[in-house]
């Protein structure tokens, strides 16, 4: 089939695919009241009622308008043919919940009463059919009211099945007011949701509307689909970095927007007291998504965006390490979005603040747990662990691989660095929100119990776990703010950049340290003292780097001659903000003081002081350094400056005055407050502070907008930079060196070597000798037309199957369906490549190493600190809280069943590495010598079979691993009931042996694939690299186990 | 931990005995009586210390150093795809190395005093007379169960294992101790006027400790986020006479 138009009509199939998807989200269980609560399937009583559309409900006496104030008579009637009722002979016979969105209803007191916001009958209420109810219309007739009942048809006490008597069924209704001309709802009843959604909606639709407007301009005559649709597939398959950067941009800009507008929605709320401009529970909502937002959908992907565009320029790279996995990162964080919003839609977005803290978020409340889309948002979040991942192992190993000659370790620019260091805080300590975030998702869906208290969950897990992450993940989006203003102070003020060696120790330092005071979020949280005093002494020790890199910013521009454009503006803007955030940071760590700080409004300027006057004036200043670079025009200046004055002082005006609310008690996260508080007048300056700097973002929009097209061209340096990414064309070719180019370096650094970093590179080492030429001979890898349109179908399949996880099987099926699909053309795209040219690495340490190699080694980092924090978390529920005796009881002691498949187990996965490595001698032998068996015999005579062989063989271990795994889930299960409900052990070692199940499933659908191109003969010495890289992953996972199952099944 | 704290007793002493009121704008602030404000004072004046000296000097450099027309300065002779000189004076670098270090040890000796301060040494907990209050959160409101008997304003006796509910009496001048646990999720009672601050947290008991010095009515918030009742989940604070005549009360 033709490439180009089988992938039309794939990509169709997708977009059908996602349509479907999105039109059937409203449709889950998370509608206000829905069919999830046990309070409406009529009485309380009645837990086990079936829904039926037998039963007939009706509400009858509803007038056609009503009259503000007036009372009305009502009679509910619940009718069922296959269940006729008999009045108060045999009991109970029928139930009700009436609820109402205005007015007051009410019944025969001893046959109804008021529960839940609704009417219900009593207890003697329970013998009818039929009840008659009052209702008492609203003063405010300019409204229109709805009524929803369910009722119950019940067989009568006669009938003693347990639930085969009882149906039930639900109807709504809805009366207008006379007072509502033309049945519109009233702009004040608007739903603040619906609001929002139609914001996002309309600025969709604009974008959409201006992107057709500029196609139309750009070419009258052929305007129509074809140039569209050719545009939009290129942006779905680029795995260029540059296109990637690109849409990484766009996207965090959007989010930007819509994390601001979420915020000045709610600072309304706040700017009076006692307000109700939005309801507690859309509020909650309202700053949960703001925060997440801010923080994984604007701050990380505009971080992304930049390193993605900047990165392979700065180290004279022609692309990322691997463009594939780069665009998957991105898609994946894409679709992450639909589901992280997905609770919107229902009117019950997640609620759960962006730290999540269980039992609330695991569904624990007693009066009120947390909205359905919390699970919709958790699977989400999960997605953009991903994401981050793959990002990361890109950046990762493109720093460690890519570098051209010349930009060694201590020659590398500091922006580049700060990524390096960033990513690695994000590489290491991002499995532990997975992990945690997992946890969170299998409480709400398959009913595991890490934080369900009354079986014994341990609430303290879920925070040690993600402050884990948490903390660093400030650096994570700090630490590149810090690079960016290394560079914007150091063209600015025309001078190097003071105590360069320092700045990269500290960012090393700043790396290190920050792993270290997580703690510092839970002072409150109960912590042993002596723990506090150890975060307190590590959290203040992160200013000392600080403090240095600060100082080194200030000696750069001494004896400097410093010009201001607007990206120096936001640098010097950034120096000032950033240093009083760092300063009320000092505050914090102070137990005296942060029983008193934690949790107020001094915690909210605080960071927003480090993030929004940290990270976004960094990402501000990046957005004016190198809008030039990225389009070939500058922005306008003017426009910027005005930017920058009426940003900084609207910033610092809105978040400067939250000091004094923390200070004077206000606490964060607080729908309303009451006037005697004395707070009002604070956030009336907040809120107003706030729409301006808003609105000084959209200045900033507008000029990138204005620019793109009426910009003054910039030329290759309109800064005089010194990197290499000013050496290339604004904008820079694609691939985007046509030779890998040579960084020199200042005569005066004679004798700078890099130290102990060069004493390691590969020459002490007796490495290859390197030819930095050979990689840019044959570069269809890097090769513009090497689209590919695999990841956009990757992301959206893990999109669905998360989705259908969470809410039907069906769309989890189709899910499964895309990720495969999706497989195979990342497989077919393999198959049609030269797999014999491999990429060696650049530069120490690794120079000569196949640059796929370094790229598995950074992964299986991540996948340690996988395991390594289910395996922290297992020994913290078993060493410190209740690990239930139901484990020794039911598993490790009695059960000779569980311990034999563990042990079988044990040994077919050692056996099963063994048999890979065998597969990687055959065929990465120069010349293949077959062996012979104990007669004497030749087996497996030719290289093809010998490898193919191999690999099946650990292909059939494999699966009697997952095989005995099963049987031995099913004995423990059904015989020993022993499952994943019934405690904390049993949740522990479902989820952790069931993760290392997982990766043992993923590792078997790739040795499928390997088998088949073994089988056609794919595989030699030249290519045999790749099963040395998949060994690597297949050993991890062995590695795991052993560590596995001596701490269950034998400890 | 404990053989630290016996050092630290002295600094803990001279810092308590700055303990006063604090106002900003004429408003009355919070946390009064308590180690909050002369640890605020310290810490802010050791901000302001290295802020304006921060700002003071960035304030020069820029004025100092800047470029007065467009004409283009190369002291470092900075050229495209080549690593400039690399600048660095060692002993300037140590001494903002140094020079933080020395403060950040300083200001983490003053906090250390805190700890001995807010969670006081087990053994000699025992020793003080302490009116101990069970204190259990649920969405949303406080449940406190008293273990001593108190007096109300209005002269009602509320008893030893008696409950009060969205309020609560203690009395001046002796150190109240409340046992905080809560049944569904996290909760944290917050009395800013104390400037005491621990999380409720399912199945465990977390412990709570302030020294009201004068009678009246405070406010105590929630300050985890537990649902949509977070900001309704207020109690009062009434404090009362102390009915043992062993502990005054600061009245002014």
């Amino acid at each position: 089939m033709n490439f180009k138009t089988g992938l039309r009509k794939r990509s169709f199939a997708v977009l059908v695919v996602l349509a479907v998807a999105l039109f059937s989200i409203p449709e889950f269980g998370a509608a206000p009241g829905g069919i999830g609560s046990g309070a409406d399937k009529g009485c309380i009583c009645h837990n086990e009622a079936i829904p039926s559309s037998d039963t007939i409900v009706t509400l009858t006496g509803l007038p056609s308008t009503f009259n503000a104030s007036t009372e009305y008579l009502l009679v509910l009637t619940v009718e069922n043919a296959e269940l006729p009722g008999s009045q108060a002979t045999d009991g109970r016979n029928g139930g009700f919940r009436l609820l109402t969105s205005a007015g007051e209803i009410s019944g025969d007191a001893e046959l109804t009463k008021m529960m839940n916001d609704g009417l219900t009958h009593t207890e003697a209420g329970n013998d009818f059919r039929t009840w008659n109810i009052t209702w008492t219309a609203p003063a405010n007739d300019a409204q229109t009211v709805e009524f929803t009942v369910h009722g119950n048809a019940v067989s009568g006490d006669a009938d003693t099945t347990a639930n085969g008597g009882e149906l039930w069924n639900s109807a709504s209704y809805s009366v207008s007011g006379a007072g509502l001309s033309g049945g519109i709802i009233p702009v004040e009843q608007s739903d603040p949701f619906a609001v929002l959604m139609a914001a996002i909606t309309m600025a969709i639709l604009l974008m959409f509307a201006g992107l057709v407007f500029a196609f139309y301009r750009n070419d009258p005559d052929n305007f129509g689909l074809e140039p569209f649709w050719l545009w939009l597939k290129g942006w779905l398959t680029t795995t260029d970095h540059k296109g990637v950067g690109t849409l990484y941009f766009v996207y965090s800009f959007f989010f930007f927007l819509v994390g601001g507008l979420l915020a000045l929605l709610f600072r309304i709320q706040l700017a009076l007291p006692d307000n109700d401009f939005i309801p507690a529970d859309q509020y909650n909502s309202f700053f949960t998504l703001h925060g997440t937002t801010m923080i994984f959908l604007a701050a990380m992907p505009m971080i992304a965006a930049f390193a993605n565009w900047i990165i392979p320029l700065q180290i004279g790279a022609k692309d990322l390490a691997f463009p594939r996995v780069n665009a998957m990162g991105f898609w994946m964080i894409f679709f992450s979005s639909f589901l992280i919003y997905a609770g919107v839609a229902t009117g019950e977005g997640a609620d759960i603040t962006w730290v999540m803290y269980p039992p609330y978020s695991s569904d624990g409340g007693s009066a009120g747990a947390a909205a359905a889309g919390t699970t919709l948002f958790l699977a989400g979040i999960f997605m953009l662990a991903i994401s981050s991942t793959l990002s990361g192992v890109n950046f990762i190993a493109t720093i460690f691989t890519m570098r051209a000659p010349g930009v060694t370790w201590m020659k590398m620019p500091l922006f580049t660095w700060s990524i390096l260091v960033a990513n690695f805080m994000l590489y290491i300590s991002l499995p532990a929100l997975a992990v945690g975030t997992l946890y969170l998702l299998l409480d709400r869906t398959i009913g595991t119990t890490f934080f369900d208290v009354s079986l014994g969950g341990d609430p303290l897990l879920f925070q040690h776990l993600f402050w884990y992450f948490g903390h660093p993940e400030v650096y994570v989006v700090i630490l590149p703010a810090f690079g960016v203003i290394s560079e914007v102070l150091a063209t600015s003020a025309r001078r190097s950049i003071f105590g360069y060696r320092s700045m990269v120790y500290a960012l090393a330092g700043i790396g290190i340290v920050g792993f270290v005071v997580w703690g510092h979020h839970m002072l409150t949280s109960g912590m042993d003292p002596t723990l506090r005093f150890i975060m307190m002494l590590t959290t203040m020790l992160v200013a000392i780097p600080t403090g240095v890199k600060v100082f080194n910013w200030l000696a750069t521009l001494w004896g400097g001659s410093l010009v201001f454009k607007t990206h120096t503006l936001w640098a010097l803007g950034f120096i000032v903000t950033f240093t009083m955030g760092g300063l009320s940071g000092m505050f914090f760590p102070v137990v005296g003081m942060d029983t008193h700080f934690h949790d107020t409004y001094f915690v909210v300027a605080h960071f927003h002081y480090v993030l929004v006057g940290g990270t976004m004036f960094g990402m501000f200043s990046a957005i004016y350094y190198w809008y030039p670079k990225a389009t070939g025009r500058k922005l306008n200046e003017r426009l910027g400056i005005l930017h920058f004055l009426v940003g900084f002082i609207s910033y610092n005006a809105t978040f400067w005055p939250m000091h004094q609310l923390g200070i004077m008690g206000m606490p964060r996260r607080y729908h309303t407050y009451g006037v005697e508080s004395g707070f009002g007048e604070l956030n009336m300056i907040i809120s107003i502070s706030a729409f301006v700097f808003g609105l000084s973002t959209l200045i900033l929009l507008w000029n990138m907008i204005y620019s793109y097209k009426k910009g003054i061209p910039a030329g290759n340096d309109p800064w005089g930079g010194w990197s290499l990414e000013w050496s290339t064309s604004s904008p820079p070719p694609t691939p985007s060196f046509h030779d890998i180019p040579v960084q020199g370096n200042d005569p005066a650094n004679e004798g700078h070597d890099d130290g102990f970093l060069m004493r390691w590179g590969s020459k002490e080492r007796g490495g290859i000798e390197m030819n930095y030429g050979n990689s840019n001979e044959h570069d269809d890898h890097h090769d513009d037309h090497h689209g590919s349109i695999a990841p956009f179908i990757a992301s959206a399949g893990t999109m669905l199957f998360l989705y259908g996880f969470i809410e039907s099987w069906a769309i989890l099926i189709i899910g499964v369906a895309v990720l495969g699909w999706s497989i195979s053309i990342w497989w077919k795209e393999d198959l049609a490549g030269d797999g014999s040219k491999i990429e060696y690495a650049l530069g120490e340490p690794f120079g000569g190493i196949d640059i796929r190699k370094v790229g598995m080694w950074v992964f299986l980092m991540s996948e340690v600190m996988v395991f390594g924090s289910l395996f922290s978390a297992y020994l913290r529920i078993r060493l410190s809280s209740a690990w239930v005796e139901e484990y020794a009881a039911h598993y490790i002691t009695h059960s000779f069943m569980t311990l034999l498949p563990g042990a079988i187990n044990t040994f077919a996965l050692i056996l099963s590495s063994y048999t890979v490595v065998l597969a990687l001698k055959a065929a990465s032998a120069p010349e293949y010598v077959a062996p012979k068996n104990m007669l004497g015999k030749l087996i497996m005579p030719d290289r093809r079979r010998a490898i193919r062989n191999c690999l099946i063989i650990t292909l059939l271990l494999g699966t009697l691993f997952l095989i005995l795994k099963l049987y031995e889930w099913n004995h423990l299960i059904y015989d020993e009931g022993f499952t994943i409900h019934s405690s904390l052990a049993g949740s522990v070692f479902y989820v952790t042996t069931g993760t290392h199940g997982f990766h043992v499933f993923v590792g078997l659908i790739f040795i499928l694939y390997f088998i088949y191109k073994a089988h056609i003969g794919g595989f030699g010495p030249e290519n045999a690299q790749a099963i040395e890289y998949y060994g690597l992953y297949w050993h991890f996972v062995d590695l795991a186990w052993v560590i596995i199952f001596p701490a269950f099944y034998l400890y | 931990m404990m053989s630290f704290d016996e050092g630290l007793k002295p600094l803990a002493e001279t810092l308590n005995n700055r303990i006063h009121s604090h106002s900003i704008g004429g408003k009355e602030m919070p946390a009064e009586y308590t180690i909050f404000w002369p640890l605020f004072e310290t810490f802010m004046f050791w901000s302001i210390v290295v802020g304006v000296f921060t700002f003071a000097l960035l304030l020069y450099l820029v004025i100092k150093f800047r470029s007065g027309d467009e004409e283009y300065d190369d002291p470092d002779n900075i050229k495209v795809g080549v690593f400039p000189v690399e600048r660095h004076n060692i002993q300037l670098e140590i001494a903002w190395f140094a020079g933080p270090t020395i403060l950040i040890l300083w200001i983490t000796w003053i906090a250390w005093q805190s700890m001995v301060t807010v969670w006081v040494d087990p053994v000699e907990l025992e020793e003080r007379d302490q009116f101990e209050i069970h204190v259990n959160g649920a969405q949303w409101g406080w449940d406190f169960e008293y273990t001593e008997s108190i007096t109300t304003e209005d002269g009602t006796v509320i008893g030893v294992g008696d409950s009060t509910i969205g309020e609560v009496w203690v009395p001046c001048g002796q150190e109240i101790k409340f046992n905080i646990t809560t049944t569904d999720v996290i909760h944290a009672p917050f009395i800013p006027e104390y400037g005491a601050k621990e999380d409720a947290v399912p199945l465990v008991n977390t412990y709570m400790y302030f020294t009201p010095m004068e009678n009246g009515t405070y406010i105590m918030y929630c300050a985890e986020f537990c649902g949509d009742g977070h900001s309704v989940m207020l109690s009062d604070v009434h404090v009362v006479d102390n009915p043992n005549d062993n502990f005054e009360c600061n009245n002014v």
